[in-house]
C-alpha cells in the first residue's frame, strides 16, 4: 500500500527489469545553447594542464570550509568580537582609559577586556582549527587518477584537476563531478547512492554514452583525447547540459552521465569518469550554503537588557555630568574661589569652571567609563564557557548514548542549549527519523484466521502505559516476555506463529489458501534476487522496504523467490510433506504496475500446470469492492483483522487472486496491447480500462500487516513531548496513506479524531489537469485549497466546546498553494488549532517553508528533526535543527545544531537538558545583571557624595577584578550544575517544560525584579556602611576611616551579599558550589591581605588597609555581618513566601520531593492534571489515545445499556 | 530539617567509568537541595533574631558609655561680617577662646578631632593631586606629576610635598587648659604606622612649601622629615565623605565631670569660602570606636524584625497550612495531616 517511489526511479528500475536499452535519455534540453553565456565550460579530457594554457581558470579540487585563515584570523575575529555592542563599548572605554579622563588606571581597565577577548578568540580559533582538520581529511582522501600511458596512480582529492580521468572503485565516494565514461558492466551502467545529496536511499542508475563504452580498461586511456562542452557550475542537481566531441562528432550529455561529488558508487566494481567540475564548482558544494548562525531567543533578549542597562547608564552619567557642571561652575564666581582647595582658578580643561559645558562633556566620558561596571564584561565569555560545558554534559549523557551505533548525542553548536528548553513546535521528518525505514512482516490474516503473535511498538507502548496488570487486555501482551526468543532475527521479518511456520501450515484447515497466499507473496512484486555466490543465500534488491518484507516473509515461510528473468519467475518451494525443495517456474505474462491512483498491483502468471493466475495485492479501499461474490467468504473477519492491524499502527494490504481461462486472458492481452500501442491521447485511459476489466471477480485470500518499524521508544517519546505541551508536526515526502499510518503508529492520530484532509486529488481538479492550461488549473487548485482550509476552520469553530480534536493532513500539491502569501496565515491558523499536523509528499523546500512559516508567524521556538539531506533546509530554517546520526548520510548531521542517534533521545534532550539549560542560563543572566547592578549602584551613590567628580570608592584593581575573580566562578557553577529537580522528575513531570515554552523564568518581570533587587541591595549596603562609619572613630585607639577603609568595607559587603544571594538562589548544592561560593569570599580576604602587603607603589590605596586598619577593628566585622544579613532579609522573606504560598511548578515538585511523594505516579498525575495549560495539549500521544479508547468503550457500553 | 539539607541524590548509573567520574558527567553528584521549608525559614529568622539582639544591645551600651563633646566654632570665632575677608587677612589675630564643660567623666586618652563639613577631600582632582613617589623617596623630589597647579614654586623649583592635598593642609591649632592649668596634647601616633614607615620618607624634608602666591594652609617644619609630620600624614589620608573628622591629638589624662576645658583656637583655616563648618571634637572610645548608636540600633532593629518575621511565618503557616491555589493538597490531607510543618 505504501511504497516509496520516485518517478524517475521507476523508469530506471523497469529498465533494470526488462531491457536496459529503454533507459531514458533524460530530458532533452536545448543543446544548442552550448557555447553561449552560461554554457561556456570547455573540458579537455585527459589533458588537465591544457586548460591553463587556453586561459580557463578552473579551481583545484581542494575545498575549504574554514571561516578564517592565518592572515585574516586576527582582524576578522576581532571584528566579530567588537560587533557585539557591549564589547565595543568596552573597547571604546578601554581606549579612553589611556587618556587623563579615566577614573582608574588604564592597565586595570584593559586587563579584563584583554582576558575576555583573548579567551573568546582562542575559542574561535580552536573551532576553526577543527573545521580545517575536517577539510584536511576530505582533501587528502585517495583516488586513482590517470597519469598518462594508461597508468592510474593514487592521488589526493585536492590534487584532482578538471579533465583528469578517474577510476573510482566500489563503495567509494566520487571526488568531483564527473562524466561517466564506462564501468565494469558491458553496457556502461553503474549504481549510485545519492543519500548525501538528496537523502534518497534508493540506488540510481547512471549510464555512459555508447561511444565511450569500450574504454573499460586502464590501458585504453593512453591516447584518449576528447572535448566536453557544458554548462557553467550551478546548484541544480537534476539538470545538466553538455556535449561530448568524439572523433569529430557531437554527442549530447545529460544528467544520465553525470556523477556528482559526495555520492557513492554502489553495486558496481569500478567506473571510469572524466572530471568536469572540481572543488567549489561541484554541484554538491554549490548547494551547500553557509549554515546560518543561529542565536537563541534568550541571547537576543539579553542584548535588549544590555541596551536597557546602557541607556540607564547613560542617563545616570548625564545626570552626574550636569550636576558636576553646575558644581564646577559655582566654584569660581566673579573671580572668587569657592572651593579654593581645588584651585578652580588654575585648572585643566576637565575641571574648568569657566567652561563648565566642556568640563561636563569630558566628565560624561569619565562617568561612562566609571559606570561601565553596570555592564558585565565577562557575561559573554562566561555564557560561552557555560554553554560549552553544558554541551559537554549533553554529549556525555550516557542515557542519550546509542549502544548499537556507538553514537553519543552531539551538541554541535552550544549556542542553542537553552533554546532546547523552550521548544514549542517540533517539525519532524518521518522516514529514518520516526521510523527506522525498515519494514517487518509481522502479522497476516489468511482465510479469516489471524496469524502472527508479534507485538508492535505501539502495542508495547500502550501496554507499558497501562501497566503490567492490564497486559491481558492487549491481544498478545503476554507474549512480551517471549521477546527473548532464541531464533536469530531475520531483518524485515518479525513473524512468529508456530501454526504456519516450519511447514506446519499444511495441517491448517485452509491449507490451499495458505499456500496460495504465500505464493502470491513470492510472485507478486518487482524485486530482484541477488544470490551470494559463496553461501548461496538469496538477498533482494527491492524498490521499497515493504516489498522486500513480503519476499523475505515468503522465503522464511518456505517459498523462496529465487530467480527472475525477463519472462519467468522461479520460486523454490519447500514441500512440507515430503520435506524436499522443488523449483517451481512461473511464466510471467503481464505485470500491472502500481500507481497511486490504482492503489494495487497485480501479476499474471502461467503455472507449469497451465493454469493462468492473476495475483493481486492492494489497499483495502479498492480491493473489497473487486471481490467476486464467491470470494467474499472471509470478508467480515478479514475486515475486522485489518481494522485491528491498522489500529496497532500496521500497514495493511489485501491479497486476492483469480484464475483466468485462456480465452479470457487472450482477450485481455489483446486489449492491453492495443491500448499500449495506441498513440491517441486517451491511451492511459484505455490501459486503465483494460486492467480494470481483468482485476475483477477476485477471490479473497487474506491480508498482510507490515510494521513500518518505528524507532525504539518513539511512541513513548512523542507521548512525553505531547504531555510537555510541545506540538508535533510531521513533514514527510511519503504518500498520504503512509503518513497517516505512521501518524496512527506513533499516536499522533487516533480513532475518534476528526481528520481534516486537504488534497487536490479531487475529481474536478484531476479532470481539469487533463485538459491542460496551467493557468486555470492553478487558479482552480488554489480556490479549492482555500475552500478546504476555510471549511476546516469552520468545522473546528463549530465544535469548539466539545472535546473533539482535529488532525490536519495536507499533501504537497495543496501545500504549494497553502504556502502562498495570501493563504498562508489562514493555513497556519487552521494548523495551530489542530492537535496534530501531517504534511505529506512535501519537497525539501516546502519543509523549509513550513518551518519558516511556523517560526516567523508564531514567534515561538521551532525544532526540526530529520536524518536526510532533504531535511537540511528545514534543519537550517528552524530555530534548532536536530540531525539523526544513526543513518549513513551525514548531510543532515552536518547541517544540524544537535545530532542524536535516535528520535527517542529527544525526550531527554528537551525535557531534561533543555529544561536545565534554559533554567541555568536564564538564572545566570539575571544574576549576572543583578550582581553588576549592585556593584554599579554603589559606585554611583558614592559619586553623589563626591560631588560627581568621578572618584570611585574602590581601588582600581578592586574594580577590575570584581567581575573576574570575586563573583565569576559561582555564577559559572550555577550555569553548569544547577538543577531545580532531578532528571528523573523532569521526565516524570513533563509539564515542567512549559516553564521554558512560556519563558516564565526570563520574563521582563523577572529580569527587572532581579535588577530592582540589585538596586535595593546596593542602596542598603551603601547607606548602612556610610552611616556606620560616618565620621566617628571606628577603633579603640581613635582613628577614623578614610576613603580607603570605607571602600574596602563597602566592597567586602558587596562581595558577601552577591555571593550569599547566589547561595540563596542555588537549588542544587554540590561540593563545587560550596567551594566556589565560599571560596570567592575567602579569596577576597586573601587578596586583601596579599595585595595589602606588597609595596605601596603597587597596592597604592589598599596598602595595609585590611591588616592594619580593619581586621583588628571589631566594628568592621560587626558591620559586615549586619549589612549582609540586613540586605538579604527582604529577598529571603520574599523567597520563603513565594515558594510556600505562590509556588511555581518546579517548586511544587520540590515540595513533593521534600515530602517524599514525588515518585508516586498518582501524585504526578494529580499535580500534572492541575497544571495543564490548555486542553489541546494532550490531544495526541499514547495517553490521549488510551483516554480516547476508554471514552469510546464507555460510550459503547452506555449504548448497549440503552438498548 | 536534617533530611532537607542532608538529602543527597544517589541514583546510580552503572557505567564502566569510575563512580565519581560518572556521577560528575551524568550530573548526579551528591548534593544538598535546600528548600525553604517552614522549619528552615522560621529557624533562620529566629537564629538571626536571637544572635542580633544581644549584639545590638551590647553595642548600644558601649556607644552610650562614650562621652563625645562637639563644639562648632566657625561662626563664633569670627566677629567680622565679611568672614572670608577676615580669614584671608594674614595680619589679624585669629585667636579665639572656647569654654566647654564636661558633663561626664572622660577616661583618658581623650581623642581630639577637628571636624570639617562640606569639604570634598574625595573630589577626583583633589585626591589625585599628590605624588606618592615624591613623598617616599628623597631622590624623587622632582617628581611632580599630577601635582599641578601646586607642583612648582614661583622659581620653578619643585615643591615638596607637592599637590593640592598637602597645600591645603588644615592649620587651625588648639591649646587646652583644664581648670586654668595647661594640658599637654600628645600629637604622636595619630597617623597609621604603615603610612609613616612606607609612604612618607624619613629622609624627605619639606622644601619650597607654601612659597607660592597663594597660601593654602599650614606650613611645615622644614627640619622635620615627612614621616614625622603626623598632621600632614593624617590629612593626606583623604576622607571618604564631605563631612569628616581627623585626629588632632590626644589628652592622655582623665577629665572629671563638671571640669571646664578652655580651648584657645587659632582660627586660620578658610572654610568660609565654600560654606563649610568647623568643629572641635573631644571623644573617648570603647571597643566599638567612637560614639555611634547606629550599629547598636540597627542590630536590635534587624534582630527584632527577624523575630517578628519568624512569628509572622509561624502564624502564616498555622493559618494557611496549604499552599494557596493548589487544591491538590486537599486530597492528601487525610493521609498527611501534619505535612505543613
Amino acid at each position: 500500500m505504501a511504497r516509496h517511489r520516485n518517478k524517475r526511479l521507476e523508469k530506471f528500475k523497469l529498465s533494470a527489469l526488462y531491457t536496459l536499452t529503454l533507459c531514458s535519455r533524460g530530458p532533452s534540453e536545448d543543446h544548442s545553447r552550448i557555447g553561449t553565456a552560461g554554457f561556456s565550460r570547455v573540458v579537455y579530457i585527459n589533458e588537465p594542464d591544457r586548460h591553463q594554457v587556453e586561459g580557463f581558470n578552473y579551481p583545484l579540487n581542494g575545498v575549504s570550509t574554514t571561516k578564517y585563515n592565518l592572515a585574516t584570523f586576527l582582524p576578522k575575529s576581532l571584528f566579530e568580537q567588537f560587533r557585539r555592542v557591549a564589547n565595543f563599548y568596552f573597547l571604546v572605554s578601554g581606549i579612553l582609559a589611556l587618556t587623563p579622563l579615566a577614573p582608574y588606571t588604564a592597565v586595570s581597565a584593559l586587563a579584563p577586556l584583554c582576558v575576555v577577548i583573548v579567551a573568546t578568540m582562542a575559542k574561535e580559533g580552536v573551532e576553526d582549527w577543527r573545521r580545517k582538520q575536517q577539510d584536511h581529511e576530505l582533501n587528502n582522501r585517495i583516488v586513482k587518477v590517470h597519469r598518462g600511458n594508461g597508468n592510474f596512480e593514487d592521488t589526493k582529492w585536492k590534487d584532482i584537476k578538471v579533465g583528469d580521468v578517474i577510476k573510482v572503485e566500489k563503495d567509494n565516494f566520487f571526488p568531483a563531478d564527473m562524466i561517466l565514461l564506462s564501468s565494469n558492466y558491458p553496457d556502461g551502467t553503474c549504481y549510485v547512492e545519492t543519500m548525501n545529496l538528496d537523502g534518497e536511499t534508493n540506488l540510481k542508475i547512471k549510464q555512459a554514452l555508447e561511444v565511450t563504452l569500450d574504454l573499460h580498461e586502464d590501458s585504453k586511456f593512453k591516447d584518449v583525447r576528447q572535448t566536453i562542452k557544458c554548462e557553467d557550475p550551478n546548484a541544480n542537481l537534476y539538470s545538466f547540459v553538455g556535449t561530448m566531441e568524439w572523433k569529430g562528432r557531437q554527442y549530447p550529455l545529460s544528467p544520465q552521465q553525470l556523477l556528482l561529488r559526495d555520492s557513492k558508487l554502489r553495486n558496481t566494481d569500478y567506473i571510469y569518469g572524466a572530471v568536469i567540475f572540481t572543488g567549489h564548482d561541484t554541484k554538491a558544494m554549490q548547494n551547500s550554503t553557509d549554515p546560518p548562525s543561529k542565536r537563541s531567543k534568550i541571547e537576543k533578549k539579553m542584548d535588549k537588557i544590555i541596551y536597557l542597562l546602557m541607556s540607564s547608564l547613560l542617563i545616570i552619567a548625564l545626570l552626574g555630568s550636569v550636576l558636576f557642571g553646575i558644581w564646577t561652575k559655582e566654584d569660581l564666581q566673579n573671580g572668587e574661589l569657592k572651593r579654593w582647595y581645588l584651585r578652580p582658578d588654575a585648572t585643566t580643561v576637565y575641571y574648568d569652571p569657566k567652561r563648565p559645558a566642556l568640563a561636563s562633556f569630558f566628565h560624561l566620558l569619565t562617568a561612562l567609563m566609571l559606570y561601565s561596571y553596570f555592564i558585565p564584561i565577562s557575561l559573554y565569555i562566561s555564557i560561552e564557557m557555560v554553554k560549552l560545558l553544558q554541551a559537554l554534559f549533553i554529549n556525555q549523557d550516557i542515557e542519550m548514548y546509542h549502544d548499537e551505533s556507538d553514537k553519543p548525542t552531539h551538541a554541535r553548536t552550544s549556542n542553542l542549549n537553552e533554546e532546547l528548553g523552550m521548544v514549542d513546535t517540533i517539525l519532524s521528518d518521518k522516514t529514518g527519523t520516526l521510523t527506522c525505514n525498515m519494514m517487518e512482516f509481522i502479522k497476516c490474516s489468511i482465510a479469516g484466521t489471524a496469524y502472527g503473535q508479534g507485538v508492535t511498538e505501539v502495542e508495547r507502548a500502550m501496554a507499558v502505559r497501562k501497566g503490567a496488570l492490564l497486559d491481558a487486555e492487549i491481544g498478545n501482551g503476554d507474549r512480551r516476555d517471549k521477546k527473548v526468543d532464541d531464533s536469530p532475527h531475520v531483518k524485515g521479518f518479525n513473524f512468529k506463529d508456530p501454526r504456519i511456520m516450519d511447514g506446519n501450515w499444511i495441517h491448517e484447515e485452509n491449507k490451499d489458501m495458505i499456500r496460495d497466499f504465500f505464493r502470491l507473496l513470492a510472485i507478486c512484486h518487482t524485486c530482484i534476487p541477488e544470490i551470494d555466490p559463496e553461501s548461496g543465500n538469496v538477498s533482494y534488491e527491492a524498490e521499497s522496504p515493504d516489498e522486500a518484507a513480503f519476499v523475505i516473509a515468503a522465503r522464511e515461510l518456505g517459498f523462496e523467490f529465487y530467480k527472475r528473468s525477463q519472462t519467468s519467475i522461479i520460486v523454490r518451494e519447500r514441500n512440507p510433506i515430503r520435506n524436499v525443495v522443488e523449483d517451481r517456474k512461473y511464466d510471467l505474462l503481464n505485470m500491472l504496475e502500481f500507481s497511486s491512483s490504482r492503489k494495487r498491483m497485480s501479476v499474471i502468471v502461467k503455472e507449469l500446470e497451465g493454469r493462468i493466475l492473476l495475483f493481486i495485492k492492494g489497499a483495502d479501499s479498492v480491493m473489497f469492492k473487486r471481490l467476486a461474490p464467491a470470494g467474499r467468504k472471509f470478508e467480515e473477519e478479514t475486515r475486522r483483522h485489518i481494522n485491528e492491524y491498522a489500529d496497532s499502527g500496521l500497514r495493511t494490504l489485501v491479497l486476492a487472486y483469480r484464475v483466468l481461462d485462456e480465452k479470457e486472458y487472450n482477450e485481455f492481452s489483446e486489449k492491453l496491447n492495443a491500448a499500449k500501442t495506441s498513440v491517441s491521447a486517451d491511451r492511459d485511459e484505455k490501459i486503465e480500462e483494460a486492467t480494470d476489466s481483468i482485476e475483477r471477480n477476485l477471490l479473497l485470500l487474506g491480508a498482510t500487516a507490515v510494521e513500518d518499524k518505528l524507532q525504539k521508544g518513539v511512541p513513548e517519546c512523542i507521548d512525553k513531548l505531547a504531555q510537555a505541551g510541545i506540538k508535533i508536526w510531521v513533514l514527510t515526502g511519503d504518500k498520504m496513506e503512509t503518513a497517516i499510518n505512521i501518524g496512527f503508529a506513533c499516536s499522533l492520530l487516533r480513532q475518534g479524531m476528526t481528520q481534516i484532509i486537504i488534497t487536490l486529488e479531487q475529481p474536478d481538479i484531476i479532470a481539469l489537469e487533463k485538459n491542460g492550461d496551467k493557468h486555470t488549473i492553478g487558479k482552480a487548485s488554489k480556490q479549492s485549497v482555500m475552500d478546504q482550509i476555510e471549511e476546516g476552520i469552520k468545522q473546528i469553530r463549530l465544535s469548539q466546546h466539545s472535546s473533539e480534536s482535529f488532525a490536519l493532513i495536507i499533501d504537497g500539491k495543496s501545500l504549494t498553494y497553502a504556502l502562498e502569501d495570501d493563504i498562508k496565515f489562514k493555513f497556519l491558523d487552521l494548523a495551530i488549532k489542530c492537535a496534530s499536523v501531517i504534511c505529506c509528499r512535501s519537497s525539501p523546500k516546502q519543509k523549509a517553508l513550513v518551518t519558516r512559516l511556523v517560526k516567523q508567524e508564531t514567534h515561538k521556538v521551532t525544532l526540526a528533526i530529520g536524518d536526510g539531506a532533504n531535511d537540511v533546509g528545514m534543519l537550517q530554517e528552524a530555530d534548532i535543527g536536530v540531525g539523526i546520526s544513526g543513518a549513513e548520510g551525514m548531510q543532515a548531521v552536518m547541517a544540524s545544531d544537535v545530532a542524536v542517534a535516535q528520535f527517542r533521545f529527544l525526550e531527554r534532550l528537551l525535557l531534561v537538558h533543555g529544561h536545565w539549560c534554559y533554567r541555568r542560563i536564564s538564572l545566570m543572566i539575571c544574576y549576572f545583571f543583578y550582581k553588576n547592578v549592585t556593584f554599579g549602584v554603589t559606585i554611583f551613590l558614592y559619586e553623589a557624595f563626591a560631588s560627581f567628580s568621578g572618584k570611585p570608592a574602590y581601588n582600581d584593581w578592586f574594580l577590575s577584578l570584581y567581575n573576574v575573580f570575586f563573583t565569576s566562578l559561582p555564577v559559572i557553577a550555577l550555569g553548569v550544575f544547577d538543577q531545580d529537580v532531578s532528571a528523573r522528575l523532569c521526565i516524570q513531570y513533563p509539564q515542567l517544560y512549559q516553564e521554558g515554552v512560556q519563558n516564565v523564568l526570563f520574563s521582563w518581570r523577572r529580569i527587572l525584579g532581579w535588577m530592582l533587587n540589585g538596586v535595593m541591595n546596593a542602596v542598603l549596603i551603601f547607606f548602612f556602611c556610610v552611616t556606620a562609619f560616618e565620621d566617628q572613630a571606628f577603633r579603640q585607639d581613635g582613628q577614623v576611616a578614610g576613603l580607603d577603609a570605607l571602600g574596602v568595607v563597602m566592597y567586602t559587603c558587596v562581595v558577601w551579599v552577591v555571593n550569599c544571594q547566589m547561595a540563596l538562589s542555588v537549588n542544587y548544592f554540590t561540593i563545587i558550589q560550596h567551594i566556589f561560593i565560599w571560596g570567592s569570599i575567602a579569596f577576597w580576604y586573601l587578596f586583601l591581605v596579599v595585595y595589602g602587603v606588597i609595596n605601596p607603589r603597587f597596592s597604592t590605596t589598599a596598602y595595609m588597609v585590611f591588616i592594619e586598619q580593619l581586621a583588628p577593628a571589631l566594628s568592621f566585622w560587626l558591620v559586615t555581618l549586619f549589612v549582609v544579613m540586613a540586605t538579604l532579609v527582604p529577598y529571603f522573606s520574599y523567597a520563603a513566601i513565594q515558594i510556600r504560598f505562590f509556588p511555581m511548578f518546579h517548586n511544587k515538585i520540590q515540595w513533593k520531593r521534600y515530602l517524599g511523594k514525588a515518585e508516586d505516579p498518582e501524585v504526578a498525575r494529580q499535580l500534572s492534571s492541575r497544571h495543564r495549560t490548555s486542553s489541546q495539549q494532550r490531544m495526541v500521544g499514547i495517553s490521549a489515545r488510551r483516554d480516547g479508547k476508554a471514552m469510546q468503550i464507555t460510550r459503547e457500553t452506555e449504548l448497549e445499556v440503552q438498548e | 530539617m536534617h533530611n532537607v539539607l542532608g538529602e543527597c541524590n544517589v541514583s546510580a548509573t552503572e557505567v564502566s567509568l569510575s563512580c565519581a567520574d560518572s556521577k560528575f558527567t551524568q550530573q548526579e553528584l551528591p548534593a544538598c537541595k535546600p528548600l525553604l521549608t517552614p522549619g528552615i525559614v522560621i529557624g533562620a529568622f529566629s537564629l538571626i533574631g536571637i544572635v542580633f539582639v544581644p549584639i545590638g544591645l551590647a553595642s548600644l551600651s558601649a556607644s552610650q558609655d562614650i562621652v563625645e563633646l562637639v563644639d562648632r566654632y566657625d561662626a563664633e570665632c569670627v566677629s567680622a561680617n565679611d568672614k572670608v575677608g577676615f580669614i584671608q587677612d594674614t595680619k589679624t589675630d585669629k585667636a579665639c577662646t572656647r569654654k566647654i564643660t564636661v558633663p561626664k567623666r572622660m577616661k583618658g586618652p581623650v581623642h581630639i578631632y577637628y571636624q570639617l563639613e562640606n569639604f570634598y577631600q574625595n573630589h577626583r582632582r583633589y585626591v589625585k593631586s599628590r605624588n606618592d613617589k615624591q613623598l617616599r623617596y628623597k631622590e624623587s623630589s622632582s617628581m611632580i606629576t599630577n601635582c599641578e597647579p601646586e607642583a612648582t614654586g614661583q622659581d620653578g623649583a619643585p615643591i615638596v610635598p607637592c599637590g593640592l592635598i598637602a597645600w591645603s593642609l588644615f592649620n587651625d591649632t588648639y591649646s587646652f587648659s583644664l581648670n586654668k592649668k595647661a594640658v599637654e596634647v600628645n600629637k604622636k601616633n595619630i597617623a597609621w604606622d604603615s603610612d609613616k614607615s612606607k609612604k612618607f620618607g624619613s629622609d624627605v624634608y619639606p622644601h619650597n612649601f607654601q612659597n607660592g602666591g597663594l597660601i593654602g594652609g599650614a606650613k611645615l617644619n622644614e627640619k622635620l622629615p615627612l614621616s614625622e609630620q603626623e598632621d600632614l600624614i593624617v590629612w593626606m589620608r583623604t576622607a571618604a565623605l564631605p563631612t569628616f573628622r581627623k585626629l588632632y591629638g590626644r589628652i592622655e589624662t582623665d577629665i572629671m565631670a563638671n571640669d571646664e576645658i578652655s580651648v584657645v583656637i587659632q582660627n586660620n583655616y578658610n572654610t568660609y569660602s565654600f560654606g563649610g563648618t568647623k568643629a572641635l571634637v573631644l571623644s573617648t572610645t570603647s571597643w566599638i570606636g567612637g560614639r555611634n548608636n547606629f550599629i547598636g540600633v540597627a542590630y536590635v532593629a534587624i534582630g527584632g524584625i527577624c523575630l517578628f518575621l519568624a512569628m509572622g511565618f509561624v502564624v502564616l503557616y498555622v493559618l494557611k497550612p496549604r499552599t494557596l491555589g493548589d487544591p491538590s493538597y486537599l486530597s492528601w490531607n487525610n493521609e498527611n495531616p501534619d505535612q505543613a510543618n
